[in-house]
């Protein structure tokens, strides 16, 4: 998470750039609209002013036509005349429609149609007289520069329209460049500031990787350490291993030097005594009588020293077996589950019949292991199968097996007596035994399974309860493997 | 030398009570020869070897040596590789007397040229039984004959 904190963040920069985008695109339809309007509005004032233009001109038109048929009498000259008279209404019409609601242009509008009106009237009275044949009276209304005045105010009402209409034209032409102006800036500041996020964003993007890149040497680092750790824990537990079971066999085999001692002088001292009761006999002097309470002591105390001492020499040979079975050296071989297993429950058939037990083999899967291990193992556990039974019950002892992926399952099961739970960890110990003490043992054989079990690179399960027989299931790789030897 | 010369017994054990129990059940084997008793190997090294150290002070001289592998100065299968290298002693009959049955540890006593290894047992009367075949074995020693 820590690489995104740092920086505006690549979120952050993405809304940016999506903020701008709509600003351009709002603004610039704003401004193109904007601009369109100007565009309308500049348009309208040419119309405007053509407009105007055209009346000053129809009015011309017409004053020259009245002025040619005045001088030539010829009606000749009246076409434009006409065409003015024709026209002028019409074109004063559509400039009041154009003006619209434009007060102003409107009054100037109508004071420009009086004086359309005036002069268009001070024409048509000349041309009528000219007509009828009055030269006289054309040519006196001509004198009077009424006319003349009429043209001059129209003209300069139609300047002052154009103007007045130049000026807005000025101001509405301004105001659209300035729009498309406005529209190019907003292009090139929103142009700069989309850079601008492309930048950020790279920048942001590059540290996010440069990070990422950090992160990944600094794991791969760990994980070499983590194998070197690993590693050298491994070869620690190994050493460690090996000290234990080097202990154990120097201790074990100590112990039995002061033993040989003990054994040896008691035997030594039971021989005296055997010596002292024969010169007793022999001595009529001493009283036998009274030395026999002593003798009875002596013996009493001699047979306790002799059963200890040899019970402490089969725990010392038990731990010396232990010792050695973890410093013997393992070989791989594949074993007929079947066979070897067939071997172990003949061996224990003679007294598993008069016991009446029935023992059944089911399909053995084959194991590629050592062989003196897992027949140790398994003569362990049927042993114990037969040994510990229910007698409520004839005993019946199964064996099954069966593959799961890379591993071997073998369950041992019986319908004993059954291991209180509590002391299902217990049993697995050295000369520790569970239930009814009735059973000779030294509490050797579980321990020494789950040793071998372990050396051989499986576990070992116990599911029981008291009198419901008990199941043992052992798990082994299909094929066991030496070990790697490293760092020693 | 003559043929007659008795056997002396040189037994090299450093627990005074596996020593003692040792000489008792030799004696009463009825084995009456001269036991030399050492508890180190350096002490019984150097009464082997003599002050010369070459072993001639008892060369010919019909030896049999009782030997324990756990020794404090020393280990038994050095003692052992060093008579058997020794001209003058080679030919003493070795036994070793030990507390341990690892078989590894047997092969390596017979390599070195143990003639016998017997594993001292808890059980006193196997124990005994043991020590009392010295007797016959001591019986059908042979003493070279001068070279």
């Amino acid at each position: 998470m820590r690489f995104f904190s740092s920086g505006p963040g690549l979120r952050g920069l993405l809304i940016a750039a999506f903020v701008i985008l709509a600003i351009i695109v709002i603004g610039s339809i704003v401004l193109l609209q904007r601009t369109r309007d100007y565009s309308d509005l500049v348009i309208h004032s040419q119309a405007v002013a053509n407009r105007v233009a055209a009346i000053d001109s129809l009015v011309r038109q017409a004053e020259s036509g009245q002025r040619g048929f005045l001088l030539t009498q010829d009606h000749q000259y009246l076409a434009p005349y006409g065409r003015s008279v024709a026209q002028l209404p019409v074109a004063i019409a559509q400039l009041h429609s154009l003006l619209g609601d434009d007060p102003q242009r409107q009054a100037m509008l109508t004071q420009l149609q009086k004086m359309v009106d005036a002069k268009m009237a001070e024409l048509k009275s000349t041309v009528e007289a000219q007509r009828s044949g009055d030269h006289g009276k054309a040519f006196r209304i001509v004198d009077t520069d009424v006319g003349f005045k009429l043209m001059t105010d129209i003209d300069q009402q139609t300047r002052a329209m154009l103007d007045s209409i130049g000026a807005e034209l000025t101001k509405r032409t301004d105001a659209a460049r300035a729009s498309g102006v406005w529209a190019v800036l907003l292009d090139v500041v929103a142009a700069l500031m989309l850079a601008g996020v492309a930048l950020l964003s790279i920048a942001t993007v590059s540290r996010f990787i440069a990070a990422l890149h950090g992160a990944r040497r600094e794991l791969e680092a760990t994980n070499e350490n983590l194998e070197m750790l690993v590693a050298d824990r491994t070869s620690e537990l190994r050493n460690a291993n090996e000290e234990l079971q080097r202990y154990a066999y120097i201790v074990s085999h100590d112990l039995r030097s002061p033993l040989v001692n003990i054994m040896g002088f008691t035997s030594e001292l039971e021989a005296v005594r055997g010596d002292i009761h024969e010169r007793i006999a022999r001595d009529n002097s001493l009283d036998a009588e009274a030395y026999k309470p002593i003798d009875k002591d002596l013996a009493e105390s001699i047979g306790f020293i002799k059963s200890s001492t040899s019970k402490m020499d089969r725990l010392i040979s038990a731990i010396l077996k232990l010792a050695r079975e973890g410093r013997r050296r393992f070989v791989g071989e594949r074993l007929s589950m079947q066979e070897l297993v067939g071997s172990i429950v003949d061996s224990v058939a003679h007294r598993a019949h008069e016991a009446g037990t029935r023992i059944t083999i089911g399909m053995l899967p084959p194991l590629t292991s050592d062989r003196t291990a897992v027949e140790q193992v398994f003569s362990n556990l049927i042993d114990n199968a037969v040994k510990y039974l229910d007698p409520a019950r004839p005993g019946e002892v199964n064996i099954t097996g069966r593959e799961i992926g890379s591993m071997v399952v073998y369950e041992v099961r019986d319908n004993g007596r059954g291991i209180d739970p509590r002391d299902h960890q217990r049993i697995f110990e050295l000369f520790r035994r569970s239930g009814a003490q009735d059973v000779a043992g030294e509490g050797i054989g579980l321990a020494h399974v789950r040793a071998s079990v372990r050396s051989l690179g499986g576990t070992i399960a116990l599911e029981s309860g008291l009198g419901q027989g008990a199941l043992f299931r052992l798990t082994f790789p299909k094929k066991w493997t030496e070990p790697e030897e490293q760092g020693v | 030398m003559n043929a007659s010369a008795p056997v002396v017994i040189v037994m090299i054990e450093d627990d005074l009570g596996h020593a003692t129990l040792i000489e008792k059940n030799i004696r009463r084997a009825g084995v009456n020869n001269e036991i030399v008793g050492f508890d180190n190997g350096t002490a019984a090294m150097n009464y082997l070897l003599g002050p010369d150290g070459t072993g001639a002070i008892h060369a010919n001289k019909p030896f049999l040596v009782l030997l324990d592998l756990n020794l404090p100065d020393t280990t038994g299968v050095d003692i052992l590789t060093r008579i058997k290298k020794n001209e003058h002693l080679q030919r003493a009959p070795v036994v070793i007397l030990t507390t341990t049955d690892d078989k590894r540890e047997i092969e390596r006593c017979y390599e070195q040229g143990c003639n016998v290894y017997i594993t001292k047992p808890v059980n006193y009367e196997s124990f005994a039984a043991a020590i009392r075949q010295l007797g016959l074995f001591l019986s059908v020693i042979q003493v070279p004959e001068t070279r």
